[in-house]
């Protein structure tokens, strides 16, 4: 261990961010030997949560709206000695005299900083130019907004979609279940069709269907009209069509928080740029998550990748970063998405591939894409077929290891 | 309440109450055994809540197919009692399960 990781494991590492990159480095630095302060500064009004059920479980109606599901177990925080502070949001950083600024007033000191700052939800231009958002008009990315979006399945009955990549599809299975009329809009000729093969695309748009939910794809939104009270009533379609919505989930992709990181002078890519220790352009400063621009060994480039396990490897890394020793070797990314009955997951990033082979094993229920790049493969979709993501997962690794 | 029995890879025995209807994944989360992981929070796709069930085996539920693909690529070894912790939901017949917690999970 260097003695510049000595000094620095008894001081205060401060993360800003409650997602779970922010949670779960603060745990893992904990757990790897950092035995000063660490504190956790979070806008959000609820102990870091899992994400995921925002757009599956808790959109089910049938579903209690509980409390979140926690990432850590509430009194886990004192037994770890780790600070939570909710509704802290970091409004700035002097990366020179190490400290930020907090609610606009506060100033707090770090020895280390960490940013787990996650994104936001982007705007569609049509919303961003209004001067005051409409009320029917979601987003999802927080309890508070799962909160909004299951209350207007009750009050409203014809929802529009716009975009149909994971969360827009998942909102769409979790509404038809509720109930509501389902209309999804789609700019690109077919869903998912950033991320995975006809095939995928396909099958997904044919479950869709079969429950009632209206695809149009390779549309977009050419006008809103707006009621008194100011919320969309009616929504203008490219196609020339025109329909009356009571809502609108906007799930067209996620904007990196980058602006405290700018500010502070750190480097910028598609993301905060950081090494392969999560370090930023300033030696003190890590970041990590949805938030940062990172180079993968597997695929040689530098990508931003949106995913739990992004999250806590990241954060797994930071930990061994700040406290001295060996980092785990990467691991392939992975993510999963469920709408109906249906599990899919995918390891590994397809873009770039030239071949694809289709593994079915049943009439087309149960069935995994692998995508090769100049013959070694580089990326598995498997749709209710757990055999073929975890055995993708391990010859990835080897293929383009070898 | 009933109870479940944790034998981590250190050797440590933790006992923790699991109310019925929580799986064995989430009580051993939230009460801080770290050997057990949960990374997809339950939706059995990481693979990070192996445990190897070392008492009522019999009584319990059969796996899924789902489960049992997931469980051929852990990174622990897999056992006939190998087992996703977090489809492993307690039952009142489950009480006192005693289960050992698989030595890596991720
Ligand atoms: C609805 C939904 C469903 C998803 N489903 C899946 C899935 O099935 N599988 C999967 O792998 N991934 C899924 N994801 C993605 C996954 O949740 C994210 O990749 C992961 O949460 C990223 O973690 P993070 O810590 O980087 O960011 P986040 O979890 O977004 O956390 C960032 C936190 O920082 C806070 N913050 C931001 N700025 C400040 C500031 N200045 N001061 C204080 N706090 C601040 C934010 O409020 C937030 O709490 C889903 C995401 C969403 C929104
Ligand atoms: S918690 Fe992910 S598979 Fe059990």
């Amino acid at each position: 261990m260097t003695s510049e990781n000595q000094t620095a494991l008894g001081g205060r590492l401060v993360v800003v961010g409650g997602g779970t990159a922010g949670a779960e480095v603060a745990f893992a630095s904990r757990s790897a030997g950092w035995t000063g302060e660490i504190i956790v500064l979070s806008d959000e009004a609820y102990a870091p949560y899992h994400r995921p059920p925002l757009s599956k479980d808790l959109l089910k109606m049938d579903a209690v709206f509980a409390d979140p599901d926690p990432l850590k177990g509430a009194p886990l925080y004192a037994k770890k000695n780790i600070e939570l502070r909710l509704d802290s949001r970091v409004d700035g950083i002097d990366a020179t005299a190490r400290t930020l600024s907090m609610n606009a007033n506060h100033s707090l000191s770090y020895d280390r900083l960490v940013l787990a700052v996650g994104g936001r939800a982007r705007q569609l231009p049509l919303i961003a130019q209004l001067e005051t958002r409409p009320t029917n008009v979601h987003e999802l990315r927080t309890l508070d907004d799962c909160a909004r979006l299951r209350s207007c399945f009750q009050t409203g009955r014809v929802l529009m979609i716009v975009g149909a990549g994971y969360i827009g599809l998942e909102v769409a299975a979790a509404a038809v279940k509720a109930g509501q009329r389902v209309i999804l809009l789609e700019a690109a000729p077919r869903v998912l069709a950033r991320v995975t093969a006809p095939v995928v695309s396909q099958f997904f748009e044919r479950e869709h269907a079969k429950r009632g939910v209206e695809i149009l794809t390779s549309t977009t939104i050419d006008n809103l009209s707006f009621g008194a009270d100011g919320r969309v009533d009616r929504v203008a379609t490219s196609d020339g069509a025109e329909y009356q919505v009571d809502n609108l989930v906007v799930g067209v992709g996620l904007e990196p928080n980058i602006e405290l990181a700018n500010d502070a002078g750190l480097e910028i890519g598609n993301g905060i740029v950081v090494d392969d220790s999560m370090r930023t352009s300033d030696p003190n400063i890590l970041a990590l998550g949805d938030c940062v621009d990172f180079h993968s060994g597997f695929y040689d480039r530098r990508v931003r990748i949106e995913s739990v396990a992004n999250a806590v490897e990241h954060a797994r890394r930071a930990a061994i970063t700040l406290t001295g020793g060996d980092p785990k070797p990467w691991q392939v990314p992975w993510f999963w998405s469920n709408q109906y009955e249906h599990s899919l997951k995918i390891v590994g990033l397809s873009t770039g591939y030239d071949e694809t082979r289709v593994i079915d094993d049943s009439a087309g229920t149960s069935f995994a894409v692998e995508y090769l790049r100049d013959g070694r493969l580089i990326a598995v979709d498997a749709i209710n077929h757990a055999a073929a993501f975890q055995s993708g997962k391990r010859r990835i690794v080897e293929t383009i290891h070898a | 309440m009933p109870t479940v029995t944790y034998i981590c890879p250190d050797g440590e025995l933790e006992e923790v109450e699991v109310p019925v209807g929580t799986s064995i994944m989430k009580a051993a989360v939230s009460h801080g055994i770290e050997s057990i992981v949960g990374d997809c929070g339950g939706s059995a796709s990481c693979a990070t809540c192996h445990v190897y069930v070392e008492s009522h085996l019999e009584k319990l539920p059969p796996k899924s197919s789902n489960e049992d693909e997931m469980l051929g690529d852990a990174a622990s070894e897999v056992l006939p009692n190998s087992r996703l912790g977090c489809q492993l939901v307690m039952r009142d017949d489950l009480a006192s399960l005693v289960v050992r917690v698989a030595p890596e999970q991720w």
